[in-house]
C-alpha cells in the first residue's frame, strides 16, 4: 500500500512542479514589473467587459490551475477586484491555448467536445465572477490581511523595492524563492491526501453511480476533484471514460476538474477564508450541473 | 540568512531529485515520457531559482517559521525515492478494478444496476475504428497495444480468426472460469497517478498448467467469440483461445503509453 500511495504521490507532484514554477516566475515578474497603475489602466471600467476580458485572459496567459494561484494572490494584492481573480482562476485552466490543444489531441474524432469544454469554462468562470461580484467582497472572504490593504512588504525583500542597487531581476529571483517554498506547502499538502484517498478507497464504491444525469455527472466532478490531475493533461484521462459515461459527465470531469482539486483548494486555503471556497465550490458544482444539463437536451436530445 | 541557505539545500534537494530520476530510468515509471520536457523545463527553473538564490548572499531576508515548507518537501523527496513499482501493479488492478473493453471489473462482486448501458457508438457518434484488422498475424507491442485492444473491443467481427500474439501479466477476476484469466498490461496516460489495468481474456483449456497471477507470459493465439460474464452480465466478448504460451520475465517498461488514432 505504502509504495501505492508514494508511487501516486511523486507522480503528482512531478506532473504539477513545472506549472507551479511557472506560476511563481509570472506571479514574480507582475510583481516586480508591472506596477498597480498599470493594472488599473488595463482593467476596463465596465464590469461585464472587464469580466469578458479576465475569462479570456487564458487566451494569451496559457497557465494551469497549480500555476494561477501564485498569480491571482499577486494580482489581489496588486488591487485587482475579488470577481475579476475569481473568473481568471476559473477560467485560465480551461480558456487556454495549451488545454485547448491537448483536448483537441485527446478527443480528435469528437471536436464538439473541445469546443463544448471550452465553452463551458468561459461561461462557469463569467458567471461565477458576476455572483461573487455581487455576493461577495473581498474584506470579507480574504484571509491573508496583506492582500486586502496594499502595504508594500512582500515578505522577501521588505522596502528594498526603492533600492535602486538591487537589480529587478534579483528581485524576481527573490520572489520566486518565496512564493515556491511558500505555495509548495499547500501543493504538497494536496498532493499527500490525494494520494492517500487514491491508494485507499477502491474504485468499485462508486462503481453503482450509473451512467446517466446527473449522478454520473456529480462522480466524475467528484472523481476530478480528488484526482487533481493537471487541466493540461485531463483531457487524456476524460478519453479513457468515454465507453463508460455520457458526454456532459466527462465534460463535467473536464470543466470542474480544471476549476478545482485538492491541491488547488488547498493551495487557496492559504488566500481566502475556508467559508468561501466552500461556497465558491458549491457555485461552480451547481453552474456545472446546469451546463451539462442543458448539453443533455439541447445537444444529445436526452437528460 | 539561515533560511536563504535552508532555502538553497532544498533547491539543491529537488535537482538531485530530479537528476536522479533521469539517470536511473525511473522517470518512465511515474511520469509518461511525452511529458519528459515538463521536467527538464522545471529542473532547468530549479537550477535557475538556485543560482538567484546562492549570487543574492547579501541580501536580507525575513527569518520566519519554514518548517512546515522544509518538512512537506522532505516528505516528497522521500516518497519520490521510495517510490518503486513493485506491487504498484497489483494494487492498482485492486483499487481500480480491471478493463475489459466498456467494463471495469472489480476485485470483490458488486451489485451492478441492471440498468441498460447506453449505446456509447450512437450516443458519440463514433466512426468505426479498426486497427491491423487487414493483417492475419497481429503482434501487439508497447506501441500498438491500446490501439489494438480499442479497435478489437469496437470491432470484434473484424478480427475472429485471426491469430495475434501479447505480452503482459496475468490478472484473474470472479465469474471467469478456471481456464480464463485476463492477459494485462498498465496503461498510463499521463501519470503513474492514472494508470489503470486494461487487458484481453484468454482461454487456457487446451492446457494442463495454472497460469500465475501478476506473472508475466507471452501468448499466442486465436481470437473467437466467447459468452462471458462480465459484471453479473453475460455477453459475447473477443478472447484468445491459447495456442503457445511462454512465461517471461517481466518487462523493463511495465507500462503501455497510449497513443490515440
Amino acid at each position: 500500500m505504502f509504495q501505492t500511495f508514494s508511487t501516486i504521490a511523486a507522480s503528482i507532484f512531478l506532473e504539477g512542479l513545472f506549472f507551479l514554477l511557472i506560476g511563481v516566475l509570472i506571479s514574480s515578474i507582475i510583481d516586480v514589473f508591472v506596477s498597480e497603475d498599470t493594472i488599473k489602466r488595463l482593467i476596463p471600467k465596465n464590469k461585464i467587459i472587464a469580466l469578458l476580458f479576465a475569462s479570456l485572459l487564458g487566451i494569451i496567459f496559457p497557465i494551469c490551475e497549480c500555476g494561477i494561484v501564485p498569480v491571482i494572490r499577486r494580482l489581489l494584492k496588486k488591487g485587482v477586484p475579488l470577481h475579476l481573480c475569481i473568473t481568471l482562476l476559473l477560467s485560465s485552466p480551461i480558456v487556454n491555448i495549451v488545454v485547448i490543444l491537448s483536448t483537441y489531441f485527446a478527443f480528435q474524432n469528437y471536436i464538439i467536445v473541445v469546443i463544448l469544454r471550452v465553452l463551458g469554462g468561459f461561461l462557469i468562470s463569467f458567471i461565477t465572477g458576476l455572483i461573487v461580484s455581487f455576493v461577495f467582497s473581498k474584506i470579507d472572504v480574504i484571509k491573508d490581511e496583506s492582500l486586502v490593504e496594499h502595504q508594500h512588504g512582500c515578505s522577501c525583500c521588505q522596502g528594498e523595492h526603492n533600492n535602486i542597487s538591487t537589480s529587478k531581476l534579483k528581485k524576481v529571483g527573490q520572489h520566486s524563492i518565496e512564493e515556491f517554498f511558500d505555495t509548495s506547502k499547500y501543493f504538497i499538502m494536496g498532493i499527500l491526501i490525494t494520494a492517500f484517498l487514491q491508494s485507499t478507497i477502491p474504485r468499485s464504491v462508486f462503481a453503482n453511480f450509473g451512467a446517466s444525469f446527473p449522478t454520473s455527472n456529480l462522480f466524475m466532478m467528484f472523481l476530478a476533484y480528488v484526482l487533481s490531475v493537471c487541466s493540461n493533461t485531463d483531457a487524456f484521462i476524460a478519453r479513457s471514460f468515454i465507453d463508460q459515461f455520457e458526454v456532459s459527465a466527462l465534460l463535467s470531469f473536464m470543466v470542474f476538474g480544471a476549476m478545482f482539486d485538492i491541491k488547488t483548494t488547498m493551495m487557496l486555503s492559504k488566500i481566502f477564508k475556508k467559508k468561501f471556497i466552500f461556497k465558491l465550490i458549491m457555485i461552480v458544482v451547481l453552474l456545472t450541473l446546469i451546463f451539462s444539463f442543458i448539453i443533455n437536451i439541447f445537444l444529445m436530445g436526452s437528460v | 540568512m539561515v533560511k536563504k541557505w535552508l532555502d538553497q539545500i532544498f533547491l539543491l534537494l529537488l535537482i538531485i531529485t530530479l537528476l536522479y530520476l533521469e539517470f536511473s530510468n525511473k522517470l518512465k515509471l511515474l511520469i509518461n515520457p511525452k511529458y519528459f520536457t515538463l521536467i527538464y523545463l522545471a529542473l532547468f527553473i530549479l537550477i535557475l531559482l538556485l543560482l538567484f538564490s546562492i549570487f543574492n548572499l547579501g541580501t536580507k531576508v525575513r527569518i520566519n517559521n519554514y518548517i512546515t515548507n522544509y518538512i512537506l518537501i522532505s516528505i516528497i523527496i522521500v516518497l519520490i525515492f521510495s517510490s518503486s513499482y513493485s506491487d504498484f501493479q497489483k494494487n492498482i488492478s485492486e483499487i481500480k478494478g480491471i478493463k475489459i473493453g466498456d467494463d471495469i471489473v472489480y476485485d470483490e462482486e458488486i451489485e451492478t444496476n441492471n440498468e441498460e448501458l447506453p449505446d456509447t457508438a450512437n450516443k458519440w457518434g463514433e466512426p468505426p475504428k479498426v486497427y491491423l484488422a487487414e493483417e492475419d498475424f497481429i503482434k501487439i507491442d508497447d506501441t500498438n497495444f491500446y490501439k489494438v485492444l480499442d479497435s478489437l473491443y469496437i470491432n470484434p467481427e473484424h478480427y475472429t480468426g485471426k491469430t495475434l500474439n501479447i505480452k503482459g501479466f496475468i490478472t484473474k477476476f470472479d465469474g471467469l472460469s478456471e481456464n480464463h484469466f485476463v492477459i494485462s498490461r498498465l496503461i498510463m496516460m499521463c501519470c503513474a497517478a492514472d494508470s489503470s489495468v486494461c487487458g484481453l481474456v484468454c482461454d487456457a483449456s487446451i492446457f494442463d498448467y495454472t497460469f500465475e497471477e501478476d506473472g508475466w507470459y507471452e501468448i499466442e493465439g486465436v481470437i473467437e467469440t466467447q459468452n462471458i460474464t462480465i459484471n453479473s452480465r453475460s455477453s459475447d466478448n473477443p478472447v484468445i483461445r491459447i495456442v503457445h504460451y511462454n512465461k517471461i520475465e517481466p518487462l523493463t517498461d511495465p507500462y503501455v503509453y497510449p497513443e490515440f488514432y
